[in-house]
This record gives structure tokens, C-alpha cells and sequence, in this order.
């Protein structure tokens, strides 16, 4: 069933671990803007959407009323809860939770009307697309001469597929590949037993092995870059030059060959930096980037590269 | 001339630990027996000021300093960071919410919290916790800062190097946009 849309809504729980409370907590209170009505921490009686872990029993009690929207928390071993209205899997991202709340409302006419949008382009340019869209976490899934062979759900963080197939090779090849948008319940059943790892670490493990061999982010080399955000390094196991390489370049733009000089890393290990970035959305041209709203700090009185490099080197000398 | 960093964070985030890492002096220790035992169930806890210190030669000194864990100080700390090359805010993952926490010494810090390069480091995180990372970042996000994030344990002296390299480098990366 689906809650009214106008009125302010209230999320509960139903046999969650408090871990997982506290992402959905810390969603609700960090994202306020973003979630599309204004939603309230209840209990689960006095709840309209409820997110239930169907191993136990209070997830269970859930699952049988009708009079809530349930959003299920299960593991991608255990097979898709059917009395769900949305399922999550483990473990839970920020991300994924405020997609699912904003898909309560979506919910009723995307049912109705599975959109499937046909598109089609160079594999590498589509990953990127998708990965880097904020404004559109639908999955999709890629087919060649109509069978599928790949599902990238940005929303959880997932790429499915024949994973072996999605190589150098094939990132670089100019075909284009035909792709649709589908609903996430039906990116789950297309390809539902094949290989599957989480969509970031994937890309910078391409991004590993293209080593220094493309530049995925086109080849004019007159082109100026930049980070638009900082990489998720938490997926990356990255040297320490990696870390001043985007300090530089995220507050200037260059080109490629003055990113090399500047950040004295070598083009093979700069690329992989660039490529993988790039893949994963936080590397733009610097023609697509937004001048946006956030805050940039200032040069701190009497800072100079003398005084800076003296720093470094009593640092790692010490 | 005088350089300063300041490490931030809750008790018991691992601001000593990270300031002893790096400094050449060992650290000015102001741990006391901990009598907040409801906060964090540490046996000693900084009253005062953590304070390491690096000669950098020609005249010039680092100086780093780890903010008190206890709350009460927090009215110095826009005067502490005047002038500061960087701030490292260290998030305790183990804590009940520690977005929230990371939020108020952010805004402990006021005005000068957006114009000093920062970088986060979250501490003692494991499988549990890693959702943080990622929440943690869209955060900052939500606040315009643009901060990197890093997961890190301050027992180890070459993640804490990490945490200060990225402050060194903001800093020439502002350095370099000026020239
Ligand atoms: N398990 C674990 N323990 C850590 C980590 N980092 C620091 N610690 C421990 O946490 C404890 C607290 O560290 P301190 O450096 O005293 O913390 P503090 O921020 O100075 O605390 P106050 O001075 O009370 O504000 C120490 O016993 C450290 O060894 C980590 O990543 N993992
Ligand atoms: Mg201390």
C-alpha cells in the first residue's frame, strides 16, 4: 500500500541490528533536503514505512500488515522477500536508503509502467554516466544482440553480470553497447546467479589494469581536468601521492602532461588516478564542472612551498 | 615564524596518540585520571592542551596541537585555529552518533571551519561501522565542504603521516593558485 504523499510520514523499525538503525537515523537527519517529504522517527505501530529484517519475527509481523509499506533488509544470499514493497541488501548504504525512501512515492505508477529506455553509447562513457548521474539511481542493464550480460545498480553499489567479459578490451573498444533502464526489482532477476561485486571497487580495479594504456577521459590533450569530489578512498587502497595528486588537482585545473609535472607522478600510475576517478564520477573536464556552493579555504598567512616541503620532509624524516 | 596544526576530535577519538606519533619532543603530556568515566571509560584524559612540536629550521617551528576532549574549552578553539595551516578532525566510530559529533566540533570551530584546509580521519572502524565512511562524506557534502575522508587508525604513525599529508598538500595546492 502506498502512504499518502502529502502528509509528514514516519519511518519505523522491525527487528533491525542498531547499526543499521543508525544508518536510516543518520539518513534521515543528514539528507532532509533531499528526501522528497518530510519523514519522523516512530514507533512501529505508529508507523507508515517500515523497514523489517524478514529472519525475525517482528520482521515478519511486518511483512503480513498491509497497512504499511515495508522495506526489507536481507542478504543478497536469502532469495528476494516477496511480501516486501522494496528490498535493501546488506550492508546497508546511506545511498541506497534514501533512494528507497524516495521511491516510496515513485513506487505505484513505475509498477504500473515498467519504463524500459533504450540508449546505447561506448561502454566506458555509459558506466561513468550512470555512476556519476545523482539524479537517476535506476539500474540498467547492458545487452549484446539481445541477451543480457550486465546489470549496474548504482543505488546499491552492485555490477552483476558475466564479470569476466567486462575488461580492457572491451572498455576500450569504440562499439556502442545497447543499454535499458529497468526497475530494480527487475535488474534482481536479470542475471540473478551470475558473478557480482560492488560497482566502485570494480572500476578502479579496471582502472588498475588499463594501467597507463588510455585515457578514458578522451584524448585531446589540451583538455584541462579536475576533481570534482574526493575519491572514495575507503575503496581504494591508495600511496600517499595519490593523496597530494588530487589536493592539487582539485583546486586547479590542468592538463594532463601539467598534472604530471606538478604532481610528480609517473604517467602510468597518473592515469590510473585519472582513469579510475574518472569511472567512478569524481574526475570531470574541467568544462563540465559546477562552480558550485561549497566552501574553499584560503592560502594561511606565510605559507610557501619552502616552508611546505621542510614540513614533508621533517614529517616522514622524524 | 610559527606554523600550527590542530587536531580535533571527541575523548578518547586518539588525538594524543596521533600527536605522539609526530612530534619531536615527547608530546607535553597533560593526561589526567580520566573522572569522566560516563563519556569514555579511559583511565587519563588530556585536561589541557596536547602540544607537539617540530623545528623546521630557519627559525621556523610547527607546533600541533590536540584540542582538550573535554567540551568545556570549546570557546578557545576559533582562537586557536586563527592562523592554522590545517585541521585534522578525528571521528571516534566506535561512538553513539558520530556524525553528530563530528557536526558540533565543526561548528565549535564557526567561521573559520570552512576557510582552513581540514581532512577527517575515522578511527577504530570495522565491517560494522564502514557504512560511515560514505555517510560521513555526504555530510560534508550537505555542509559544501569539500573534505576528504579517511578511514585510519592513529596507532599506526604512517596513517597519521597520511592525515598530514593531505593538509600539507591542500596547502600547496593553495599556495600554487596563487602564484
Ligand atoms: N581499537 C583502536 N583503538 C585506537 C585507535 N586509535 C586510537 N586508539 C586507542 O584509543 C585510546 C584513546 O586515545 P587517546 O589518544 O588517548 O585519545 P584522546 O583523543 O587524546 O582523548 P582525550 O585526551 O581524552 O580527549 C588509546 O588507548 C588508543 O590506543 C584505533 O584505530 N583502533
Ligand atoms: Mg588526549
Amino acid at each position: 500500500m502506498y502512504p499518502d504523499t502529502e502528509s509528514n510520514q514516519s519511518i519505523g523499525f522491525a527487528g533491525l541490528a542498531s547499526h543499521e538503525k543508525n544508518t536510516i537515523e543518520c539518513v534521515q537527519r543528514i539528507y532532509p533536503h533531499r528526501l522528497s517529504s518530510v519523514r519522523d522517527i516512530a514507533e512501529p505501530h505508529a508507523a507508515s514505512i517500515i523497514f523489517a529484517d524478514p529472519q525475525t519475527s517482528e520482521g515478519q509481523a511486518a511483512l503480513l500488515r498491509s497497512d504499511v509499506y515495508v522495506i526489507a533488509i536481507q542478504d543478497r544470499r536469502q532469495p528476494m522477500e516477496q511480501g516486501a514493497d522494496d528490498v535493501l541488501y546488506r550492508p546497508l548504504r546511506p545511498r541506497a536508503v534514501l533512494d528507497s525512501l524516495n521511491r516510496v512515492e515513485q513506487r505505484p505508477s513505475a509498477a504500473l509502467t515498467p519504463k524500459l529506455v533504450s540508449e546505447s553509447g561506448e561502454l566506458h562513457q555509459i558506466l561513468r554516466n550512470v555512476i556519476a548521474d545523482d539524479s537517476n539511481r535506476q539500474p540498467i542493464v547492458l545487452s549484446e544482440q539481445g541477451q543480457p550480460w550486465l546489470v549496474v545498480d548504482p543505488a546499491r553499489d552492485r555490477i552483476r553480470g558475466h564479470l569476466e567479459h567486462l575488461n580492457e578490451e572491451r572498455l576500450l573498444t569504440r562499439d556502442r553497447h545497447v543499454f535499458n533502464r529497468v526497475t530494480p526489482e527487475e535488474a534482481s532477476r536479470i542475471l540473478e546467479s551470475e558473478q557480482e561485486a560492488p560497482l566502485y571497487r570494480t572500476m578502479w580495479k579496471l582502472a588498475y589494469e588499463l594501467g597507463g594504456r588510455a585515457r578514458l577521459f578522451g584524448n585531446d590533450h589540451t583538455a584541462l581536468i579536475k576533481f570534482e569530489r574526493w575519491p572514495n578512498f575507503s575503496e581504494t587502497r591508495v600511496a600517499g601521492k595519490f593523496l597530494r595528486a588530487v589536493s592539487l588537482i582539485r583546486h586547479n585545473s590542468f592538463t594532463v602532461s601539467d598534472a604530471r609535472m606538478k604532481t610528480g607522478l609517473s604517467e602510468p600510475a597518473l592515469l590510473v588516478l585519472l582513469n579510475g576517478s574518472w569511472l567512478t564520477g569524481e574526475l570531470c573536464l574541467d568544462s563540465e564542472t559546477e562552480r558550485g556552493a561549497s566552501k574553499v579555504p584560503s592560502k594561511p598567512g606565510g605559507v610557501n612551498s619552502s616552508v611546505l616541503a621542510r614540513i614533508r620532509s621533517r614529517l616522514s624524516g622524524a | 615564524m610559527e606554523y600550527k596544526i590542530l587536531i580535533t576530535g571527541t575523548m578518547g577519538a586518539g588525538k594524543t596518540t596521533a600527536i605522539q606519533q609526530v612530534s619531536d619532543s615527547p608530546a607535553v603530556l597533560t593526561d589526567v585520571h580520566n573522572t569522566r568515566q560516563d563519556e569514555s571509560a579511559k583511565p587519563t584524559t588530556t585536561a589541557a592542551f596536547d602540544f607537539g612540536e617540530l623545528d623546521l629550521g630557519e627559525g621556523d617551528c610547527l607546533r600541533i596541537y590536540g584540542t582538550p576532549g573535554q567540551e568545556r574549552f570549546s570557546f578557545m578553539w576559533p582562537i586557536l585555529a586563527r592562523g592554522a595551516i590545517g585541521i585534522i578532525y578525528l571521528v571516534d566510530a566506535t561512538r553513539e552518533s558520530p556524525i553528530d559529533d563530528l557536526d558540533s566540533f565543526i561548528k565549535a570551530f564557526g567561521e573559520s571551519s570552512g576557510t582552513i584546509p581540514s581532512v577527517v580521519g575515522l578511527n577504530k572502524c570495522n565491517d560494522e561501522s564502514s557504512y560511515l565512511a560514505p555517510a560521513i562524506q555526504d555530510y560534508l557534502d550537505s555542509k559544501g565542504l569539500q573534505w576528504p575522508v579517511l578511514l585510519t587508525d592513529v596507532r599506526e604513525r604512517s596513517e597519521v603521516l597520511e592525515l598530514f599529508e593531505i593538509l600539507i598538500s591542500l596547502n600547496e595546492a593553495l599556495v600554487m593558485e596563487q602564484a
